[in-house]
C-alpha cells in the first residue's frame, strides 16, 4: 500500500522532484552560494533582481519548449513567435482600457502565439515534416513576417499601454511580476503534464510514438496542442519582452532560440523525448542565467555567451545520457511503460485518492 | 478515413496552389516599374527596421521624384556587410544607375562598390562612409566634430561636479564606419583642457545592434566599472535600451545618459515622472536622405565630383563639398524635455 | 515502368523543369537575370551554399543531421583570417583552418556515434560552441585583407573564360561526391545505414566508422566553404555565414534527399542549389527584400518536403483501401532511431 501522499504530491501526481532534478537544484544552490560569497556585485539586490527577472522570461519560453521536446519534437521558431507577439501585444492592447487591458493583453499574447504554433504543428503533423526542418522553415517565414510587421520602424515605449510598460518594475508582495508569471506557468504546465491525459500522451509520444498511436493516443490532436502550447508561452514571453525593453523592433527575440533550448536541455529534458519536467526547464534557465551573470561580473568576455550555451547543451546531453546508461535505468524516467498494465496501474493509483 | 483523405487532398491542392503562386507573383509584381523615364537609384541602409533609415529613404523618395530619380530602398535585416554586398551586386545587375549606401563595414563593401563603379554605376555614401575608392561623395548627417563636441558637452554639463568623472561609450558594432569616426574624434577632443577631468574608461561594442545585446553589454560594463558616472551612446538602438535599463534598475540618478537618440524613443524618458535622460542629440534623417538624393543627381550629371569647394543647390540651400569629399546635410539638434515632443521628422 | 516514364517522375527532372521556369520568368520580368555579371555574382554567392550542401548530404543520407556546419565555417574562416592577418604563410594558414574544420567534424562524429547521443542535440550544441569560438577569437572586429591566392580562388574567373574558378572547383567536388556516394562501397553503406540502421549493422557494415566519416566530410567541406567565403567577400567576421544554414539544408532536401535518410542523389542537390541561387537572384533583382527572399526559401522548403509524403500517403491509402490492415499512424520516423 502506497504511503499517504502529501498535498503537494496529490496535486502533482507523483513526487515533484526526481533524483537528478534534486542534484541539479543542489548544483544551482551551490553555485549561488559560492558566487554570493565571493562576488560582491552578485549579491546586490539589483543584480539578483535583474537575474531573476531576465531568467523568468527565458524560463517561461523554455517551459513551452520543454513540452515540445518531451514529445520528441523541437521548435526552433520560438524566438520569432516571441518577437511577433511582443509587437502585436504592445500595439493592440493599448486599445483596451482599464482592467480589460491586461486581460486582453494576455489573451492576445497566448492566442497569437498559439496560432503560430499551430502553423508549426500543421507542417509536422499533416505534411509529416521532421520538426527540425519544419521549424527551421517557419523560423525564416515568421522572422520575415516580423520584419514586415515592423515595417521599417518599431514599436515605441510611448505606444505601449502603461500597465504593460510598468509590468517589469512592479512587484506583488515583494516579488517581481515576471517571477510570479513564471511560477504560474510552471504550476499550470506541471499540472498539465502530470495530471491530465494530455500530459500522459505527451510522455507517451516522446517515449515511443508508434506504440503511443497503437494505444489510442490521438497523435494529430496532441501534436497540435503541444506546438500551440509552446507558441502560446512564447507569445507570453513576447508580452514580457515588451515590458522589459520598452521598444520592440524587428530584431526582438532573435537570439533566443538557442538559449531556450539550452535551458531546457541543461535542466534535464532529454532530447530523446519522454523524459523531463517543466521544472527542469526553469532550473536550466536559472543555471544558465546564473553562469552568464557570473561571467559578466568576473569580466569574462560577453562574447562567451554563445559558446557557453552551445557547450552546455553538448555537455548536459552527454552527462545525462552517460549517467542514465551507467545506472542501467531506462532513459525514460517519467516512465509511461507502454504495456497493457499501464492503464490499469494508473487507474488504481488515481482511484486511491 | 474520409476526413483524412479530404484533408490530404486539400493540403495537396494548397501546396500546388502556393507553388503556382511563385510565377504568378512574378508576373504580377513585374508591373511595378517606377515613373517613366526616371533614373533608377538604389538606397541601401545599414539595416532595415529602424526609423532613421526609413526616414532617410522617405526623404530620398520625395526629393528624388522631384529630381527625376526613382529612389528604391532595400537592405539586410541585420547589420551584415556581406549581405549589403549582395544588394550592391543586385543593384548593378538590375541596371540601377546609382547606389546610395550606409556602410556596415567600409572594407567589406569596398570591392563590390569598386566593381559597381567599374560598371558605370555611381556611388554616394550617406550616414556611414565607405573607402574613398568606392564612392564619389559622402553625405554625412552632420559633421563628426560637432557630434563629438555636442556629446561631450551634453555629458559634461550634467556631471556633478561639472565636466568631471569617468564615463563609457556604449557604441554599436565595432565595424560601423561612422561609430568608429565619431568615437575617434571624441577621444581626440578629450585632450582639450575643457574636458581634462573627464576620463573615458572604455568603448563598448555589443555583438549586434539589438536592444538585448546592448542591455547585456551595458550591464557587463557597469559591473566591471562601478565608478562610472556617465554613458554616451551614439546609436539610437543602444541609447534607448540603456535608458530602459537605467530606469528599471533605478540608476538614473547615479548615471548620466546621453548620446544620439530617436526622439520618439527618448520621449518617455524625458517626462516629469521619468527624467532619466536630460538631453540627447540627433539630426534630421529625412533631410539627410534629401541631400543624398540631390548629391546623387549631380554626381550622375557629372557636375559633382567630390572636389573640395564644389557646391550644388539642394532645395534652395547651397551645399558645399568639404575636404574628404564630404557634404554635411545639416546641423545636429539637441533635444531636451522642452522640444522632444515637437520633433517629428 | 518504361524508361521514359521513369525519367519523367524522377525528382531531378522536376528540378530542371523548375530551373527553366525560374529562368524564363525571371528573365522576362527583369531582363538581367542572364547577364554574365549577374550569373557570375550569383555563382560566387552560392558557392558557399553548395559546398555546405555537399557536406551535409551524406550526413542526412545516414539519417543524422549536422547543424554545426555554419559554426565550423565561421570558426575555420575566422582562424584562417586571423592567421593571414598575422603574416602566417598562406598555405600553412589554410592547412590549419582545414585541420580545425576536420577536428570539429570529428568531434561531432565521436559525440554522436560513440556516445550515442542524438545528432540534433549534439550539432545544435556544437553549432553554438563553434560559432561562439569565432566570437571569442575575433570579437566584434572584421578582417578584410587577404592573400591574393585566396581572393583569386573566391572571386576570380577561370583562365580567360567568364566562368568563375569556384564553379570549376565545385564541379570537381561534385564529381568526387557523386562518385563517393553512388559508386563506392562507402556510398552504398551510407544509403544502407539511412534506410535501416539495424539491418545495416547486422549485414556487417561498419556503421560507426561510416557515420563518423560522414561527420568528418561535413566538417571538412564546411571548412572549405569558409575559405570560399573569405575569397568571395574578403571579410572574416565572427558568426559569418550563419544565414547559409537554412538555404544549405533546403538545397539538400529540395535535391531529393529524404530527411529520414536512405534516398537521394548528389546531382539532385546540385540542381536544387542552382535553383535556389537563381530564385534568390531573381527575387533580389525584382526588388524582393532580404527577408522576402528568406521567406521564399522557407516556403520552398515546405513545398519540397511536403509533396513526397503526400504522394506516399496517397499511395498508402490507395493500397490500404484495397486490402485493409491495422495501420500505425506514426508521428515521426519509425525505424527505431531518435527523432530528428
Amino acid at each position: 500500500m502506497a504511503p499517504p501522499r502529501t498535498a503537494l504530491q496529490q496535486f502533482f501526481g507523483r513526487s515533484v522532484f526526481k533524483r537528478s532534478d534534486t542534484a541539479l537544484l543542489a548544483l544551482v544552490v551551490i553555485i549561488t552560494l559560492i558566487a554570493a560569497a565571493t562576488l560582491g556585485d552578485f549579491r546586490t539586490l539589483s543584480n539578483i533582481n535583474n537575474l531573476l527577472n531576465t531568467t523568468a522570461l527565458i524560463a517561461i519560453v523554455a517551459i513551452g519548449e520543454a513540452v515540445v521536446i518531451l514529445a520528441r519534437q523541437i521548435d526552433l521558431s520560438v524566438g520569432a513567435i516571441l518577437g511577433i507577439c511582443a509587437y502585436v501585444v504592445g500595439e493592440l492592447s493599448g486599445h483596451f482600457s482599464g482592467a480589460l487591458g491586461p486581460i486582453m493583453g494576455v489573451v492576445m499574447a497566448l492566442g497569437f502565439g498559439a496560432a503560430f504554433g499551430v502553423g508549426n504543428a500543421f507542417l509536422v503533423s499533416v505534411l509529416k515534416m521532421p520538426a527540425i526542418i519544419a521549424t527551421l522553415a517557419t523560423l525564416s517565414i515568421y522572422t520575415g513576417f516580423q520584419i514586415i510587421l515592423n515595417n521599417g520602424s518599431q514599436l515605441y515605449l510611448t505606444q505601449v499601454p502603461p500597465w504593460l510598460a510598468g509590468l517589469r518594475g512592479n512587484a506583488w508582495f515583494g516579488i517581481g511580476t515576471f517571477i510570479w508569471i513564471a511560477v504560474i506557468c510552471l504550476v499550470v504546465v506541471t499540472f498539465l503534464l502530470r495530471r491530465t491525459r494530455f500530459g500522459r500522451d505527451v510522455y507517451a509520444l516522446g517515449s515511443n510514438p508508434d506504440a503511443a498511436a497503437y494505444l489510442g493516443v490521438r497523435v494529430r490532436l496532441r501534436i497540435f496542442q503541444i506546438f500551440a502550447l509552446c507558441g502560446a508561452l512564447a507569445g507570453l514571453g513576447g508580452m514580457l519582452y515588451t515590458s522589459q525593453f520598452g521598444n520592440v523592433d524587428a530584431t526582438a527575440g532573435s537570439g533566443m532560440n538557442l538559449t531556450v533550448i539550452a535551458a531546457a536541455v541543461v535542466g534535464g529534458v532529454s532530447l530523446f523525448g519522454g523524459s523531463g519536467t517543466a521544472a527542469n526547464a526553469v532550473l536550466g534557465a536559472l543555471l544558465l542565467g546564473e553562469i552568464q551573470n557570473i561571467l559578466e561580473l568576473t569580466r569574462i568576455s560577453i562574447f562567451a555567451e554563445q559558446t557557453l550555451q552551445g557547450a552546455s547543451i553538448v555537455i548536459a546531453v552527454a552527462i545525462y545520457a552517460v549517467v542514465s546508461r551507467r545506472l542501467r535505468r531506462p532513459v525514460r524516467r517519467q516512465s509511461i511503460d507502454v504495456d497493457v498494465g499501464h492503464d490499469a496501474a494508473l487507474a488504481v493509483e488515481t482511484s486511491g485518492e | 478515413m474520409k476526413t483524412n483523405s479530404i484533408l490530404r487532398k486539400s493540403v495537396a491542392a494548397l501546396t500546388l496552389i502556393s507553388a503556382a503562386m511563385i510565377p504568378v507573383g512574378f508576373i504580377a509584381a513585374s508591373g511595378t516599374a517606377g515613373a517613366a523615364g526616371a533614373v533608377k537609384v538604389f538606397m541601401i541602409p545599414k539595416f532595415t527596421g529602424i526609423a532613421p533609415f526609413t526616414d532617410a529613404a522617405a526623404g530620398c523618395k520625395t526629393e528624388g521624384a522631384a529630381l527625376g530619380l526613382d529612389c528604391l530602398y532595400g537592405g539586410p535585416t541585420t547589420g551584415s556587410a556581406t549581405d549589403q554586398v549582395n544588394f550592391i551586386n543586385n543593384a548593378v545587375s538590375a541596371g540601377d544607375k546609382g547606389i546610395l549606401i550606409s556602410n556596415d563595414d567600409a572594407a567589406t563593401t569596398n570591392p563590390a562598390l569598386v566593381r559597381a563603379e567599374s560598371h558605370k554605376v555611381k556611388v554616394v555614401t550617406f550616414d556611414s562612409d565607405a573607402l574613398k575608392t568606392g564612392r564619389t561623395v559622402y553625405v554625412e548627417g552632420t559633421s563628426t566634430t560637432s557630434i563629438a563636441t555636442t556629446e561631450l558637452n551634453m555629458l559634461g554639463s550634467q556631471l556633478k561636479p561639472a565636466y568631471t568623472g569617468k564615463f563609457i561609450i556604449l557604441s554599436a558594432q565595432a565595424t560601423d564606419t561612422n561609430q568608429v569616426q565619431w568615437n575617434a574624434q571624441l577621444k581626440k577632443d578629450l585632450s582639450m583642457p575643457k574636458y581634462s577631468k573627464m576620463k573615458l574608461v572604455s568603448i563598448i561594442n555589443p555583438p549586434s545592434d539589438t536592444a538585448a545585446d546592448a542591455t547585456t553589454s551595458l550591464q557587463s560594463a557597469l559591473a566591471a566599472n562601478p565608478s562610472v558616472t556617465g554613458v554616451i551612446s551614439p546609436t539610437t538602438v543602444a541609447i534607448a535600451a540603456a535608458a530602459q535599463y537605467l530606469t528599471t534598475n533605478n540608476l538614473c540618478s547615479k548615471i548620466v545618459l546621453t548620446g544620439l537618440g530617436d526622439p520618439d524613443q527618448m520621449e518617455p524618458f524625458m517626462t516629469a515622472k521619468n527624467n532619466c535622460v536630460h538631453s540627447f542629440a540627433l539630426w534630421n534623417f529625412t533631410q539627410e536622405g534629401v541631400v543624398a538624393a540631390c548629391a546623387m543627381k549631380f554626381v550622375l550629371a557629372g557636375t559633382l565630383t567630390g572636389k573640395t569647394g564644389q557646391s550644388f543647390m539642394c532645395k534652395g540651400v547651397k551645399e558645399v563639398v568639404l575636404p574628404g569629399q564630404t557634404v554635411s546635410a545639416g546641423a545636429a539638434e539637441v533635444y531636451t524635455s522642452a522640444n522632444v515632443k515637437s520633433a517629428g521628422f | 515502368m518504361s524508361s521514359v516514364r521513369w525519367l519523367l517522375v524522377r525528382w531531378e527532372v522536376g528540378l530542371i523543369a523548375l530551373i527553366l521556369l525560374v529562368l524564363v520568368l525571371g528573365q522576362a520580368a527583369d531582363h538581367d537575370l542572364l547577364s554574365s555579371f549577374n550569373l557570375q555574382t550569383t555563382a560566387l554567392n552560392s558557392a558557399v551554399l553548395l559546398c555546405l550542401a555537399f557536406g551535409v548530404t551524406p550526413v542526412i543520407m545516414t539519417s543524422d543531421i549536422d547543424l554545426s556546419v555554419v559554426g565550423i565555417l565561421a570558426l575555420s574562416g575566422v582562424v584562417m583570417g586571423y592567421l593571414f592577418l598575422h603574416g602566417v604563410n598562406t598555405w600553412l594558414a589554410i592547412a590549419v583552418g582545414m585541420v580545425i574544420a576536420l577536428v570539429c567534424g570529428l568531434i561531432n562524429g565521436l559525440l554522436v556515434v560513440l556516445f550515442d547521443l542524438p545528432a540534433l542535440a549534439v550539432t545544435l550544441g556544437t553549432m553554438g560552441a563553434y560559432t561562439g569560438g569565432s566570437f571569442l577569437i575575433l570579437k566584434g572586429l572584421a578582417i578584410t585583407t587577404f592573400p591574393s591566392v585566396v581572393v583569386t580562388l573566391g572571386s576570380a574567373n577561370f583562365l580567360n573564360t567568364q566562368i568563375p574558378i569556384v564553379v570549376v572547383v565545385l564541379g570537381v567536388i561534385g564529381i568526387i561526391m557523386t562518385y563517393l556516394l553512388h559508386g563506392t562501397v562507402f556510398g552504398r553503406s551510407v544509403f544502407a545505414i539511412g534506410g535501416n540502421r539495424k539491418a545495416a549493422l547486422f549485414s556487417g557494415i561498419p556503421v560507426n566508422r561510416v557515420r563518423i566519416m560522414t561527420f568528418v566530410i561535413s566538417g571538412f567541406l564546411a571548412g572549405f566553404a569558409g575559405l570560399l567565403f573569405l575569397g568571395n567577400y574578403q571579410t572574416a567576421q565572427a558568426g559569418m555565414g550563419a544565414s547559409e544554414l537554412l538555404p544549405a539544408i533546403t538545397a539538400v532536401i529540395l535535391g531529393g534527399v529524404s530527411a529520414y535518410g536512405g534516398t537521394g542523389t548528389v546531382p539532385g542537390v546540385v540542381l536544387a542549389a542552382i535553383l535556389l541561387a537563381l530564385l534568390q537572384s531573381a527575387l533580389g533583382l525584382h526588388g524582393f527584400s532580404g527577408e522576402g527572399q528568406t521567406m521564399a526559401i522557407g516556403f520552398l522548403l515546405i513545398i519540397a518536403i511536403g509533396i513526397p509524403p503526400l504522394v506516399r500517403t496517397y499511395q498508402d491509402w490507395n493500397r490500404r483501401r484495397r486490402s485493409p490492415v491495422p495501420r500505425f499512424a506514426s508521428a515521426g520516423p519509425s525505424n527505431g532511431e531518435e527523432g530528428m
